[in-house]
């Protein structure tokens, strides 16, 4: 008779389960509301019910500031679709709902949520993951839904049936009372740690999104034109320049390679050269540069009437406006703005040739132009005292720059999310509980019971366990 | 190898065709078995043993089957002629699509002998295989943003089992509710439909999130940004909240059964919105619409 008797217990002491409670909980008004799985069933679908208004209710762009004039023209603007319900969607800050107090106010709730039902649960996980009962009521065994019989008596069938669970990978806890043999056997026992680890994840994974937004920075429109410098910015004493762009597209129109060749500058000093393409960013001591976007720059000297160069450089036209190409620069020692505007590529424009910018120049701050002509590859032409060279076109680089210093914790919360959720789901704890006892007639009566996760079904698996011990208490 | 796609699309569809129809036989059969025997399920299990109608639900599963071949097929030649997983634009998303829904489909047949899921669950494959086949099926070459080629096999393809799982659950909610509210003999009890539907979030639920894991990867390598509220990501994490929320609702007293199944019908809801996204909502995943 091999089967020796052994303590459940796997660990040193039980959990004292009611001491944790009485710990953590005392039952106080705030603790009691938010153990609540039904709570966290309201804030989950309230959080789904506002995404899907950030959705589909168009969002005010993000370089829009709230309130702001901007702001104001934006919701003039959202007033034709959205109506009299405008200034409700306003007022519940439905218009940048991610930002919203709702949003963020449910998201904080739920968080606290599932730290206190996470809390709540420990002792009765621990529990079942490390002092399981051997031995259950007379009536879990008398309603247990599976029953075999055997020839052998109960001592030997419990070694027969202790060896078929241990070969399925299952650990297997005998004890004996009066003849009777009580066996508890499990697999993936940890599994229910899962559940701590996914909603660790979550939770880490909103605090890095949070750090990264409150530590990091990100640059949408770093605009470089070939063959120039541009400062980083943010005190990272960093320049880069684009060396070359380029673009490649496919025979059949669409578009194949979005290419910038740059050089990094740190304070001055050349430390990387590289390309930066879609999908395959450039990084310097953890900030990254990513292609965005590209187009047209146009080339512009600006001279006063001493010859001194005030300006000589690329005005990216960035922008679009009514089918033209628009881009600034102002000359601050003239507190003047210039507006280049180039029509699109291809496109047959009214007010401007082919060949020909169009050029505004007005007072900074102001709108209305002090002069307007319409300037021809390298002739220079004179506004207001200055003199004005269009001198070519060239390409310019749109590029993202973007430091996020919680990056790693992003990738440590999602691993612990795809884990957790693997253990739980994929790999649950299945525990079973069996008695073995003699038969009036001879030989020993089975009965297996069977919990896996939270579910009462375990009915393939047992099906196919009893199979098993079917047939070798058979051989036997 | 795009004609021999373009042949294995047509092979799956019909064999497909057939399958439906088979499958409504069944569903026929099994309504006119229940008002023969009278009292009680009319099987115990989800399939029906009953003579007469193992000869349809034989056939049936042999031409999803085969169906499930030809698919797989014509979803191989499309990879191999142009070089990428089929993933790069409507029409190859539809049929990958049909392909999750009818693998997961059979995965429940082999596992839970689930046939009458079928009943709903293949119309829905071949309506997904007719929608694809309104779509432009020549070869585009990809563009830059969705040149990777990884990222792009694995970000799709774990979301197409999602999708699929998604797909049963709903099968299984529908069939729940209709069953809750008409007390149908010639259907399986509701429990076990139940049962079923959890079967499937659970497989699909992970995959979902990791399906969002995946996409906020690619997201930070493409555009710098792991999570950056683009209309598809908030479809997406819609869609996961909603069955994030139905594994909390088993967990609480009276949510089991219609209100759980209700939610796996808004989490369906919400795949399609979130799939059919790329056409409305705009946004950086707005280059899959069309192509």
């Amino acid at each position: 008779m091999a089967i020796e008797k052994q303590t459940t217990a796997l660990f040193p002491r039980a959990v004292p389960a009611r001491r944790w409670r009485r710990l953590i909980a005392a039952r106080d008004s705030f603790w009691k509301p938010f153990s609540s799985v039904k709570l966290a069933l309201i804030l989950i679908l309230m959080l789904a019910a506002l995404t899907l208004v950030g959705t589909f209710v168009g969002q005010v762009p993000n370089y829009i500031q709230v309130p702001s004039a901007e702001y104001a023209a934006w919701l003039a603007q959202a007033q034709v679709r959205f109506g009299p319900v405008t200034p409700v969607l306003d007022r519940l800050q439905l218009f940048y709902v991610f930002d919203s107090i709702l949003f963020i106010g449910t998201g904080f709730l739920l968080l606290l949520n599932i730290l206190v039902c996470a809390l709540n649960r420990w002792p009765g996980i621990w529990n079942s993951i490390a002092h399981n009962r051997v031995r259950m009521s007379q009536g879990f065994y008398t309603y247990a839904p599976m029953k075999l019989t055997a020839a052998q008596p109960p001592a030997q069938a419990a070694e027969t049936l202790r060896r078929v669970l241990k070969k399925s990978r299952y650990r297997v806890v005998v004890s004996e009372e009066a003849g009777q043999y009580y066996l508890f056997c499990d697999r993936n026992r940890l599994a229910p740690l899962g559940t701590y680890l996914s909603h660790l994840g979550l939770i880490l994974l909103v605090l890095a999104y949070i750090s990264g937004q409150v530590m990091g920075w990100r640059h949408s429109e770093f605009i470089i034109t070939e063959g120039e410098t541009q400062e980083v910015g943010f005190g990272t004493g960093l320049s880069m320049t684009l060396e070359q762009f380029a673009d490649e597209w496919w025979l059949s129109g669409p578009p194949k390679d979005y290419r910038s060749d740059v050089v990094i500058y740190d304070n001055g000093l050349e430390v990387k050269q590289g390309t930066i393409r879609v999908n395959h960013p450039l990084s310097y001591q953890g900030i990254r540069f990513f292609q965005s976007f590209y187009g047209t720059s146009a080339m512009m000297e600006v001279q006063d009437r001493d010859g001194t160069v005030l300006l000589q450089a690329g005005v990216p036209l960035a922008w679009e406006w009514k089918d033209r190409r628009v881009g600034s620069v102002s000359i601050p020692e003239k507190d003047l703005v210039l507006w280049v505007v180039l029509p699109q590529a291809g496109a047959v424009d009214p007010l401007i040739k082919p060949g020909e910018v169009r050029l505004e120049v007005a007072r900074e701050g102001s709108t209305t132009p002090i002069g307007i002509v319409n300037l021809s590859q390298g002739q220079p032409q004179e506004v207001a005292g200055l003199t004005y060279t269009f001198l070519r076109e060239r390409p310019f680089t749109g590029l993202q720059v973007a430091r996020d210093p919680a990056l790693p914790l992003v990738w440590v919360a999602f691993t612990l999310m795809t884990v957790g959720m693997a253990m739980v789901f994929y790999f649950p704890h299945r525990r079973l509980w069996s008695a073995v006892g003699p038969r009036t007639e001879g030989g020993s009566a089975l009965s297996f019971r069977g919990i896996v996760g939270k579910d009462n079904d375990f009915r393939q698996e047992m099906e196919r366990l009893a199979e098993k011990a079917q047939q070798a208490l058979s051989k036997a | 190898m795009w004609k021999m796609s373009i042949y294995f699309y047509g092979a799956a569809f019909i064999s497909l065709g057939i399958a439906t129809l088979l499958y409504l036989v069944y569903a026929y059969g099994r309504v006119r078995l229940a008002s023969l025997v009278g009292g009680g399920f009319v099987a115990n299990s989800l399939g029906v043993r009953e003579e007469g109608f193992q000869g349809v639900q034989r056939y049936a599963t042999i031409l999803t089957v085969i169906g499930l071949v030809f698919l797989t097929l014509c979803l191989v030649f499309r990879t191999v002629a142009t070089g990428h997983g089929p993933f790069s634009n409507m029409y190859e998303f539809s049929l990958a699509f049909a392909w999750g829904i009818l693998a997961v489909y059979l995965y429940f047949l082999w596992r839970h002998n689930a046939i009458t899921l079928g009943v709903l669950a293949i119309p829905m494959v071949l309506a997904m295989l007719w929608y694809a086949g309104t779509l432009p099926s020549e070869i585009q070459p990809l563009v830059p943003a969705l040149q990777n080629n990884l990222l792009l096999s694995l970000h799709v393809s774990v979301a197409i089992i999602a999708y699929g799982a998604s797909a049963i659950a709903f099968a299984t909610a529908m069939l729940f509710m209709v069953q809750v509210r008409a007390h149908y003999r010639w259907l399986p009890p509701g429990l076990l439909l139940e049962d079923l539907g959890y079967r499937s979030v659970i497989i699909g639920f992970p995959l979902l999130a990791l399906t969002i894991i995946l996409g906020a990867v690619w997201a930070d390598q493409a555009w710098g940004r792991f999570w950056g509220w683009d209309p598809k990501e908030t479809a997406s994490l819609v869609t996961w909240l909603i069955y994030g929320g139905y594994l909390h609702a088993r967990a609480i007293r009276g949510w089991r059964g219609t209100k759980s199944a209700l939610l796996l019908v808004m989490g369906f809801a919400a795949v399609l919105v979130t799939y059919f996204g790329n056409y409305f909502l705009g946004g950086l995943h707005s280059y899959g619409g069309l192509g």
